[in-house]
């Protein structure tokens, strides 16, 4: 056998196996087209539709009851509500009734979670403002829902017992200053007696 | 014979001499090595350097001076609440807002067993006076008791809305709890009803036996001393600001120590009612102890500082014997009063050296 006649052979042999192979290969690609609709199907498909809502977000509203934010340590540091469900304040880790009227509020807490202070509207009206010291409020704000009396007040819970008070009731508006227990000025109103 | 406070400071302070002596030679060793690099600078930067140096070198001293290390510091739970030490000293029990009640070694700091049972914040430990039961009351309302040695639950009580302290009565026949709504109960060890007692304030935050066990004391925003017995008031301690964290009777029952929020510690008389002696504090320090030779007090809170007092001389100022990362929460003498244990809400329990 030449070597034309050989390379003539082998020629007509590939041709065969080449014309076989793109038979395979049309088929195999047919294959992966129904493979990759269904992976379409499966996973893309929801992806773009998470996608689609993840871009929509902005526009939606997340409507919940409450939602508490922790510190790094997992310490809660302030705590929404959108109703009376507000937890029991604690003081060096004890928590103690809460007293008073409930409603939506937002709270504060320190580092060691003891609560510092925070907003309050009442389910009956009104807002109100609170700080407080390391176990007590010290510091109040107030408005009632008639819109005719408000209120500032602070006051000492450790030391000498000072407070002053600022106010307006339908009566008028009035000022009370008392030093270490004794009321030293109040407007309108005498001054000089033992505070209550 | 038991050293005096004094005593104690000198011991402690011949150790921090040694410490001083070392960093007294670091000093020295320091401006040494800044004379060579000063040779080349101006006169009046090497004197506020030395200066400087100096006047670290003092702080350093007198920190080392006034604060020691713990002889235990334990690891892992949530932040405690309250410690009690074991009659025989050799354990200390925790409460923790994880909802566990921990069981340590004294010796080593090692937790020996974790209580679980709880289903929320735990607020109050308590040892019975025979060291057989261990006592726990917290924010699910849940009071249980516990077999000391082998940490099984024995009973349960659920008082409601719930407790903030709990103690055992000095013959062991009862638990007597103080609950948020102000009311005592006596809940019986070995079956019977529980009884209780009308509330006389907001909450009955603590609670004390007197040693002999005739006494109740409760607190809130004043004491109430009620007769351990019938349960009738007998006299109301007035005087503080606010809340009354803690309390303790001294050793003979005739003087009561509380630890208020108002920044106060104030020992009253109960033979008059009246208080004796006041402390006043930077800080609230509402949690404290009586060691039970009645010489000693230690309190401790919002400063995250132990800090120690001698009884006899309550005006001075007390002694810092150590701190914590966060709010000291209670306070208990070991049975034999060398040793201190706080909780704090730093997660830790320490116990501290009283005597060297």
């Amino acid at each position: 056998m030449d070597a034309r006649a050989w390379d003539g052979g082998a020629v007509a042999s590939l041709q065969c196996r080449i014309a076989e192979l793109e038979v395979e290969h049309r088929r195999l690609l047919r294959r992966s087209r129904g493979t990759w609709m269904a992976l379409g199907v499966l996973v893309v498909v929801p992806m773009v539709t998470a996608f689609s809502r993840w871009v929509g977000a902005p526009e939606e509203i997340l409507v919940v009851r409450g939602v508490d934010i922790v510190d790094a340590t997992g310490v809660k540091r302030i705590e929404l509500r959108g109703g009376p469900e507000v937890t029991d304040p604690p003081f060096y880790g004890r928590r103690f009734r809460r007293h008073g009227s409930l409603g939506a509020s937002i709270l504060f807490y320190d580092a060691g979670g003891a609560e510092q202070g925070g907003f309050l509207i009442p389910d009956r009206g009104g807002i109100s403002m609170g700080m407080d010291s390391k176990a007590n409020q010290v510091i109040s704000i107030s408005a009632a829902a008639d819109g005719r009396s408000m209120g500032l007040d602070f006051y000492t819970t450790a030391g000498e017992p000072h407070r002053a008070s600022l106010g307006i009731t339908p009566e008028g508006p009035h000022l009370r200053l008392v030093r270490n227990g004794v009321v030293v000025v109040e407007l309108p109103g005498g001054a000089g007696g033992v505070a209550r | 014979v038991r050293q005096r406070p004094g005593r104690r400071r000198a011991a402690f302070r011949t150790a921090g001499r040694a410490g001083a002596l070392g960093l007294a030679l670091g000093v020295v060793a320091a401006a040494a090595v800044g004379d060579s690099v000063a040779a080349q600078a101006e006169l009046g930067m090497i004197a506020q350097l030395s200066n400087t140096r100096t006047q670290r070198a003092n702080r350093a001293t007198q920190e080392q001076e006034t604060a020691q290390e713990p002889l235990v510091a334990t690891a892992g739970g949530g932040p405690m609440t309250s410690v009690a030490f074991a009659p025989d000293g050799r354990s200390v029990a925790s409460s923790s807002l994880d909802g566990n009640v921990y069981l340590w070694d004294a010796s080593t700091g090692e937790r020996v067993r974790v209580l679980g049972g709880h289903t929320d914040e735990v607020y109050a430990v308590a040892f019975s006076f025979d060291g057989r039961w261990l006592a726990s009351a917290g924010y699910d309302g849940q009071v249980l008791l516990w077999d000391a040695s082998s940490g099984r639950r024995v009973r349960d009580w659920r008082v409601d809305p719930w407790p903030l302290s709990v103690v055992f009565s000095p013959d062991g026949r009862h638990l007597l709890t103080g609950g948020v709504d102000g009311r005592l109960r006596m809940l019986p060890l070995n079956g019977g009803a529980v009884r209780t007692l009308r509330a006389e304030q907001r909450s009955a935050l603590a609670l004390a036996y007197s040693p002999g066990g005739d006494r109740i004391a409760e607190s809130w925003s004043a004491v109430i001393v009620r007769d351990a017995g019938t349960g009738t008031v007998v006299d109301t301690l007035a005087g503080h600001r606010f809340l009354i964290f803690s309390m303790a009777f001294t050793p003979d029952g005739t003087r009561l120590v509380t630890g208020s929020a108002d920044a106060t510690i104030r020992i009253w008389d109960l033979a008059t009612g009246a208080a004796v002696e006041r402390i006043e504090t930077r800080l609230p320090l509402p949690f404290l102890a009586v060691s039970s030779d009645g010489r000693w007090l230690a309190a401790g809170g919002a400063d995250y500082k132990v800090h120690l007092w001698e009884m006899d001389a309550p005006g001075t100022e007390g002694e810092l014997i150590g701190t914590h990362d966060r709010d000291v929460t209670g306070l208990a003498f070991s049975p034999d009063d060398r040793r201190l244990a706080s909780s704090s809400l730093d997660g830790g329990v320490k116990i501290w050296a009283i005597l060297p």
